[in-house]
C-alpha cells in the first residue's frame, strides 16, 4: 500500500516537475524576445531602419515560419503544392508577415506588455496570454507555440480573438478555392513587389 | 495511508480532467465561430509527403473555414465605398485633427462619449443577465460623472479598476445561440453581419447620441463623425490599415478579423 502511494506520488511530482519546466521553456523564449525588441525600440541612437533589421533578427529567432506557412495554407490544400511552390511560398509567406509586424514598428511608443500565465497543450505546444496596454486600451494578445525541432517557436498570434494565421488562411483558401497554386504565388509576388520594391527586407 | 491514496488518486484526476479541458478548449475553437462554415465536405486530403517537419499541423481547427457570404458582390462594392470614404475622409480628416488637438483632450472626448453612452452597455449587460457587470457599469457611471469631471477622465477604472463593459445588443442576441447569418457590409459603418445589424438598430435606440436628432435632424451624425474622427485619431495600432493595407484580398481579410472577433466578445 505504502508502495504504491509512494510511487503515485513520484510520478505526481515528476509529472507537474515536467509540465512546469516546458512553461517556463517556451514562456522564457517569449518574455526574452519581447524584452529584445522593447529595448531596441527604446534606442535612441538608432535610426527606424536600424531598429527594423533588428527586430526582424530578434524575431526570426522566435517565429517558426516554415511551419507558420504550411498552417496558413491548410492540409486542404498544401498538398497542391510541388516542392519548389512549397519553399517558394514560405518565403513569400515570411516576408509578408514581417512586413506586417515591421510596418507597424514607428507606431511604438509607451507600449507595455503583462504576461499571464500559459497554459499547455499536449505538452508540445503552450498558448501564453498577454495583455497588451496602449493609451489606455487593454488589447488581448495570445501566442501560441509548439516545441519543434529548432525549439519552441510561434505558429499562430491572436489578436483580440483573431488568429492571423486564421487570417492569412481564409485570403489564400479564398483564392485557391477558384484558381491555381501559381495564382496566389503571382498574386503574393506583386504584393511583394508593390511594397518592397527591390529592396530586400 | 487509504486517504493518501485517494488524495493522489484525485491529483491524477484533476490534472488528467485539466489536461483534457485544455485540449477541448482548443478543438472547440474552431467551432465557436457562428458565421464559419466548413468551405467543403470533402475529408481533407491527409498530407504523406510531408515528413521533414517534426511539428504536423499542431493547430486543430486546420480546415480553411469560410465566413458565410450570401451577397459577396453587394459587399464587396459596400466594402469599395466605405474603403474609399475611410482613405479620402475619416483618415485625412483625424489626422488633420491630431496635429491640432493634444492627445489628452482625445482621450478625455472619448472618455466623455464612453460615458454618455454607458445605457448600451448597461442594458445588454442586463438582457445578457450579467448583473455584475451591469452594476459595474452603473457604478463607473456615478463615479465618472462626479469626480470624474463630467466623465472626462476615468477615475473608476484607476482608482477602482472597474472595467468597461463592452456589450451591445449584437453579442446579446448571440448569447441566446443566434447566429450570425451571412456577412453584410454596411454603408458607412463597416463590416457586420445580420445578427449584428439587428442589434445596431437596438443600440442606436438605446445611444443617448441618437437623442440630438430631436435637436437638429443632422445633429447626431454629425456627433458620431466625430465620435468615429477622436477614436480614430487615437488608434495608434492603425488597425484598418494593419489589416488591409498588406492583404492580398483586403475584402476577404476584414470580413474574416471581423467575425473572428465577434466571435470572442459572444462568448465572452
Amino acid at each position: 500500500m505504502k508502495m504504491i502511494s509512494c510511487f503515485l506520488l513520484f510520478f505526481l511530482f515528476l509529472s507537474s516537475v515536467v509540465a512546469a519546466d516546458v512553461e517556463t521553456e517556451a514562456e522564457k523564449i517569449l518574455k526574452s524576445s519581447v524584452d529584445k525588441v522593447f529595448t531596441v525600440m527604446l534606442d535612441k541612437e538608432m535610426t527606424l531602419d536600424q531598429k527594423k533589421i533588428k527586430v526582424i533578427e530578434i524575431t526570426d529567432t522566435v517565429f517558426g515560419y516554415p511551419l507558420m506557412a504550411k498552417l496558413s495554407i491548410g492540409k486542404k490544400h498544401w498538398s497542391e503544392f510541388n516542392t519548389e511552390q512549397r519553399a517558394e511560398f514560405t518565403k513569400l509567406f515570411t516576408d509578408a508577415f514581417r512586413r506586417f509586424y515591421v510596418d507597424k514598428l514607428d507606431l511604438f511608443s509607451n507600449e507595455e506588455v503583462v504576461f499571464k500565465p500559459a497554459t499547455v497543450v499536449k505538452g508540445k505546444k503552450v498558448q501564453i496570454p498577454t495583455m497588451l496596454l496602449s493609451n489606455g486600451k487593454k488589447y488581448s494578445i495570445l501566442y501560441k507555440m509548439s516545441n519543434g525541432k529548432t525549439g519552441w517557436r510561434i505558429y499562430d498570434i491572436t489578436i483580440e480573438g483573431v488568429s492571423l494565421i486564421h487570417t492569412y488562411r481564409s485570403q489564400y483558401n479564398h483564392i485557391l478555392a477558384s484558381g491555381k497554386v501559381e495564382d496566389l504565388l503571382v498574386k503574393m509576388r506583386e504584393m511583394k513587389e508593390e511594397k518592397e520594391g527591390n529592396k530586400e527586407l | 495511508m487509504r486517504k493518501l491514496v485517494l488524495l493522489v488518486c484525485f491529483f491524477v484526476l484533476t490534472m488528467y480532467t485539466f489536461n483534457i479541458s485544455l485540449f477541448a478548449e482548443d478543438s472547440t475553437a474552431s467551432r465557436e465561430q457562428p458565421a464559419v462554415n466548413k468551405s467543403d465536405d470533402v475529408s481533407p486530403v491527409i498530407d504523406t509527403s510531408d515528413t521533414d517537419e517534426d511539428v504536423d499541423y499542431v493547430d486543430i481547427s486546420m480546415d480553411a473555414t469560410f465566413v458565410k457570404d450570401s451577397f459577396p458582390s453587394y459587399n464587396r462594392a459596400i466594402f469599395t465605398f466605405n474603403d474609399k470614404l475611410y482613405y479620402g475622409f475619416f483618415r485625412p480628416v483625424s489626422k488633420g485633427y491630431k496635429t491640432v488637438v493634444p492627445e489628452f483632450a482625445r482621450l478625455g472626448v472619448r472618455n466623455f462619449f464612453t460615458n454618455v453612452r454607458m445605457p448600451g452597455r448597461f442594458f445588454n449587460c442586463l438582457f445578457q443577465g450579467k448583473f455584475k457587470g451591469a452594476g459595474t457599469e452603473l457604478t463607473r457611471l456615478l463615479i465618472n460623472s462626479t469626480i470624474g469631471g463630467a466623465g472626462f477622465t476615468d477615475p473608476a477604472k484607476k482608482y477602482f479598476h472597474l472595467e468597461q463593459q463592452d456589450e451591445d445588443f449584437g453579442q446579446t442576441l448571440g448569447r441566446y445561440d443566434m447566429g450570425a447569418g451571412s456577412h453584410l457590409e454596411l454603408p458607412f459603418f463597416g463590416p457586420s453581419n445580420v445578427r449584428d445589424a439587428c442589434g445596431l438598430v437596438v443600440d442606436i435606440a438605446l445611444d443617448p447620441v441618437t437623442l440630438l436628432t430631436f435637436v437638429a435632424p443632422y445633429a447626431s451624425t454629425a456627433a458620431r463623425t466625430y465620435i468615429a474622427i477622436n477614436d480614430i485619431s487615437i488608434d495608434k495600432g492603425d488597425t484598418y490599415e494593419g489589416l488591409v493595407e498588406d492583404a492580398i484580398d483586403p475584402y476577404i481579410a476584414v470580413q474574416d478579423a471581423y467575425s473572428q472577433n465577434r466571435a470572442k466578445k459572444v462568448k465572452e
